[in-house]
Parts: C-alpha cells; sequence; structure tokens
C-alpha cells in the first residue's frame, strides 16, 4: 500500500467523536469525498479497544470527550505497542495556545480547528500525511 | 482521490437540514441548564455540562453552515470558562452575561432557520444573511 516511493498511502481512518451531527459529517467527507476506509467510534474507551482491531493508517479524534479526553487518549495509545506509532490528528475547538503546544508537545501530527469545511477536511488531511512522510525520510 | 463531490453535496444537505430541525431543541437544552443554575444555585457540574454542550454547537455551527451560530456559542462559551474559573462561583456581571450570551444565541438560530426558510423558499426574510446577528 504505497502512495510514492517510500510513502504508504492512507487508507483506514479511526475518528473518535462523542457529537454524533459531526461523527456523520466526518465520515461522509472522508469517505465520499476520498474513499477512506472510515471506522467510528463515539468515546476514547471505545477507541482504545478498537484501534489495534481495525488498524488505522491514521487516528482523528476530537479533543473534548467525556470520561476521557483526547489528551488522555492519546497518551494512552502511545503507552501501547500495538498502537505507538499510529499517527494522531487532532480536530477540535479547543484550540487556545497552550492547548496547541500540549499537542504539539505530545506529537500529535496536526489540529484541524473546528468549525471546518467538510469539502476540505480530506485534503487538509491528506497534506498532513504527505508533510508526516516527508519528515520521516529526512 | 475520488472525487465524488455532488454525491457528497446532497447528502450533506440532508444532515444539514437535519442538524438545523434539532436545533431548537437543543437551544432548549440548553436553556433548562441555565435555568437550573439560576434555580437552584451555582454547581459545577451544571455549569460544566452547559459549557460543553455550547463548546459543540460552536464546533458543529459553522461545520454545517450556521457561521453565526458558532461564533455566538464561542462568546458565550468563552464568558462560561470565566465563570466557571472563580473560586467562589461567578459573579453577578457573569450570570448577567451568561443570561445575555444565551439570548444572542437564541437570536443566532432563528436568523438560522430564517435564512434557511429564505434559501428553500426564496422569500426573503427580513434578517440578514450575512450571519451577523442583530
Amino acid at each position: 500500500m504505497k502512495d510514492g516511493p517510500d510513502k504508504p498511502a492512507l487508507r483506514r481512518i479511526l475518528y473518535v467523536e462523542d457529537d454524533l451531527d459531526i461523527q456523520h459529517i466526518v465520515q461522509l467527507a472522508l469517505q465520499s469525498i476520498a474513499g477512506y476506509q472510515v471506522d467510528l467510534c463515539g468515546s476514547a474507551r471505545e477507541a482504545m479497544d478498537r484501534a489495534p482491531v481495525f488498524r488505522p493508517d491514521l487516528i482523528l479524534m476530537d479533543v473534548m470527550m467525556p470520561d476521557m479526553d483526547g489528551v488522555e487518549l492519546l497518551q494512552a495509545l502511545r503507552q501501547r505497542p500495538e498502537t505507538d506509532s499510529i499517527p494522531v490528528i487532532f480536530l477540535t475547538a479547543k484550540v487556545q495556545g497552550r492547548d496547541l503546544a500540549q499537542y504539539r508537545r505530545l506529537g500529535a501530527l496536526d489540529v484541524i480547528v473546528k468549525p471546518f469545511d467538510p469539502m476540505r477536511l480530506p485534503e487538509d488531511i491528506a497534506r498532513a500525511w504527505t508533510r508526516y512522510h516527508e519528515g520521516r525520510q529526512r | 482521490m475520488k472525487d465524488d463531490s455532488d454525491s457528497f453535496q446532497q447528502r450533506f444537505v440532508l444532515l444539514r437540514d437535519a442538524y438545523a430541525r434539532d436545533l431548537g431543541a437543543r437551544l432548549t437544552g440548553l436553556e433548562h441548564l441555565w435555568a437550573r443554575l439560576k434555580r437552584d444555585g451555582w454547581q459545577r457540574a451544571v455549569a460544566q455540562d452547559l459549557r460543553q454542550q455550547v463548546h459543540r454547537l460552536r464546533g458543529s455551527g459553522a461545520t454545517f453552515g450556521f457561521p453565526h451560530l458558532s461564533e455566538a456559542a464561542r462568546h458565550l462559551e468563552d464568558i462560561l470558562r470565566e465563570a466557571e474559573a472563580g473560586d467562589g462561583g461567578p459573579t453577578r456581571q457573569q450570570l448577567a452575561d451568561i443570561g445575555a450570551g444565551l439570548g444572542v444565541l437564541r437570536r443566532a438560530l432563528e436568523v438560522s432557520a430564517s435564512n434557511d426558510r429564505e434559501a428553500a423558499t426564496g422569500e426573503p426574510s427580513g434578517l440578514p444573511a450575512d450571519g451577523t446577528v442583530p
């Protein structure tokens, strides 16, 4: 599954979001515009169970979720060998300066700000994916 | 990338319509939480619930094509966060600001509904279509 000489193709995305409206619109955009295979999780705990099974190329996640937030989820994923290297993008409205610094410090690949343009979402993700692999090749 | 934007647009309109239909109930839910805070006194869990629901509207409003809704929600979320941060509970001014913020949010929703009707029927609503809240 290669996109270019050294860049794996992005095919499978796990999306973690507790807001059903946003879940639906993101799934629609990623599947119908970009043709990605998308698996949905309504909570961070569900994502912890689902990620090792679905084996996504990338995880897209909200930050503000009940019980366990996106930051805690990212930290928990990094503790498990089967999920520790999966790139993560945050899709969130929680984007104050200190939040963004924390996401970067934790190794998030990118942050996409809510509200967002659903038509552009696949393009934004693809760009982050390319940047990630270009960075790894250097 | 697969170019299937026509299909996307058709399905997006359906999702957007469903979202718009549900907005009134959501705002009523917010107003109930606010009524509880006024009636029973400031409770952190209720205030947090209110802020989280407003936060969702902030993230989803403009995503579904209602930018004024996101803007009004952003403003109210900021007020709620400040009110939650105070050690002794919110000040009288902050409580007044929350009530006013909910009023702005209600007005933004009415503008959204009105602009939607105008788009559907071609009849001018008399409300601004640029997303500004009078």
